[in-house]
């Protein structure tokens, strides 16, 4: 398509942040899996994103960005998508039912990216109704085709990640990662769950291991979804499936410092997030508090307590609440996102 | 390849609709929102790719309803084009330390800001949160009280509310700790 302006370059992969070259190496240079923090609707942005950046986290998501709004609708790019300088390795996941529009939406992001990750397992009806999400598993011949035409067009200067649920027969999935391998794709993120499993239901390994085994492609690298809450759980479930990678998700918005071997989230995770959001600016106000509910649940904070952070209606309030229940400290403050447990104030400020 | 919407219609109402993990179909007069033993339907529908070129496909709602999901031609593509990499400069780069003073004075100087849009409006409170996190209350009083000038006439039917109080928040707070230290 020809265009009277100069696209941007690709940004450079390179063995910092190139994921794939990442999820190929680190079980040899760091003795453990790849560690990445999947996408989550809302809350994969790009304040959050840092803060696991902070601990051990070598590859990050965003949340799922219609294709179709983005390529047709600035306001959508400016809710959807904001990144920074440290942002890297990004994968921006990608909810897409058609070819043309992942060819465009492709064209748009690779510069500021890392790679992108196909979203083939959301399973949110309003979407699977559209042909998105977890219903592109049903339809390979479309995955499949988008894959190639991707790779066919920028080959190696775009990684291109598919992301799936588990088929009710497995073997249909083992059919599909074949064919994804097939039309080019660079690794598979398998979440070990089918597309109607609840996600009170324990992640399914031995599904997961069952394709490991018995993909035709050994090469190509597969990373492991669903209830990883711990550094153990992440080391159980590479070691059992024999993946490349394990990608937590619900586990890291509660405790974004999992993989770093936290077992609960540490005070310097909040510090930190609120630090990124204040710095990043443009938060909504419901995602800001939630991502606090989550964390200071996590730390095991009073449901008193939890309640009155949820009657909060701003971010001004918000703040004024953690400076007079906790020690928040502020970036160049002394033992700034180093403290571990919460630290509560023995007095009550005056304001 | 571009097909006659009748044709395409048509070949859509009468599609089988696979459910998920087995050979069964519904037919697509069910509707999407029954239950079926207490669990909403599961059915699968396949997006109809009414143009190669464009993008243009027919789906099926949560609703039963088919619709189509408009193409986008090149033209219309390269104006998004045009857009994105001249005027936004790709996506929103917010980098650490990227909210200063001097590009709050511009910015509410810009009167092309159309402060209807939530996103503008959250951008501009930005600076106000960052300054009031940071203990820095005199440039939060200088940011937050043009920008309560600005956001108020926008408050149709009490829709901006609490971005409002927040405002007053901000200023009344920012005003009672000056009082009391006023170096901050």
């Amino acid at each position: 398509m020809s265009l009277s302006v100069q696209l941007p370059t690709a940004k450079k992969l390179t063995k910092k942040n190139d994921p794939l070259h990442i999820i190929k190496t680190r079980s040899q240079t760091h003795c453990r899996p790849a560690t990445i923090a999947g996408p989550m609707v809302r809350y994969s942005k790009l304040a959050f994103r840092q803060t696991c950046r902070q601990y051990d986290v070598d590859i990050v998501y965003t949340p799922m960005i219609l294709a179709r709004e983005f390529v047709r609708n600035g306001h959508a790019r400016m809710a959807d998508f904001t990144t920074c300088d440290e942002d890297s390795p990004l994968i921006v996941q990608v909810g897409v039912n058609n070819v043309p529009d992942l060819l465009k939406f492709t064209e748009m992001v690779y510069p500021y990216c890392d790679g992108i990750g196909i979203n083939c397992g959301c399973p949110i009806r309003e979407q699977v109704r559209e042909g998105i999400g977890s219903a592109l598993i049903y339809n390979g011949e479309l995955l499949c085709d988008m894959v190639k035409a991707v790779k066919d067009k920028y080959r190696d200067s775009v990684r291109l990640e598919t992301k799936i649920r588990i088929h009710d027969d497995v073997k249909d999935t083992v059919k599909l990662c074949d064919d994804l391998c097939e039309a080019g794709v660079d690794w598979i993120t398998v979440h070990g769950r089918t597309r109607t499993t609840r996600s009170s239901v324990p992640v399914n390994l031995d599904a997961i291991k069952f394709i490991r085994e018995n993909m035709k492609y050994q090469d190509v690298p597969l990373v492991a979804n669903g209830d990883c809450f711990t550094l153990n759980d992440c080391y159980r479930i590479s070691e059992y499936t024999k993946v490349d990678g394990v990608m937590a998700v619900r586990g890291l918005l509660c405790n974004p410092a999992l993989f770093d071997g936290y077992d609960k989230c540490p005070w310097g995770a909040v510090e930190l997030f609120v630090h990124y959001a204040m710095q990043f600016g443009g938060l909504p106000y419901q995602l800001l508090q939630h991502h606090l509910y989550t964390m200071l649940e996590n730390m095991g904070l009073d449901k008193l307590l939890l309640k009155e952070l949820m009657e909060i209606k701003n971010t001004a309030h918000l703040i004024d609440w953690l400076d007079e229940m906790f020690v928040l400290k502020r970036k160049g403050d002394p033992g700034f996102s180093k403290v571990v447990e919460m630290p509560f104030r023995d007095s009550q400020p005056k304001i | 390849m571009l097909r006659r919407m009748s044709e395409l219609v048509s070949s859509f109402s009468g599609l089988h609709i696979a459910s998920a993990g087995s050979k069964s179909v519904v037919t697509p007069s069910d509707n999407a929102d029954l239950t079926k033993g207490g669990r909403r339907n599961q059915a699968l529908t396949k997006p109809i790719t009414i143009d190669s070129n464009t993008g243009e496909v027919l789906v099926r709602k949560t609703t039963g309803k088919t619709k189509v999901r408009r193409g986008q031609s090149a033209e219309e593509y390269k104006e998004q084009l045009r857009q994105y990499f001249l005027e936004e400069k790709g996506p929103t780069r917010t980098e650490e330390d990227a909210l200063k003073m001097e590009d709050f004075d511009l910015l509410i100087e810009d009167e092309s800001f159309d402060y209807a849009l939530k996103q503008v409006r959250q951008k501009m409170v930005s600076y106000a949160q960052k300054y009031y996190y940071e203990r820095d209350y005199m440039k939060c009083l200088k940011v937050s009280e043009p920008l309560l000038h600005k956001f108020e006439p926008f408050n149709k039917k009490n829709k901006i509310r609490r971005e409002l109080e927040e405002l007053r928040y901000m200023i009344e707070k920012s005003k009672a700790r000056l009082e009391l230290q006023p170096s901050r």
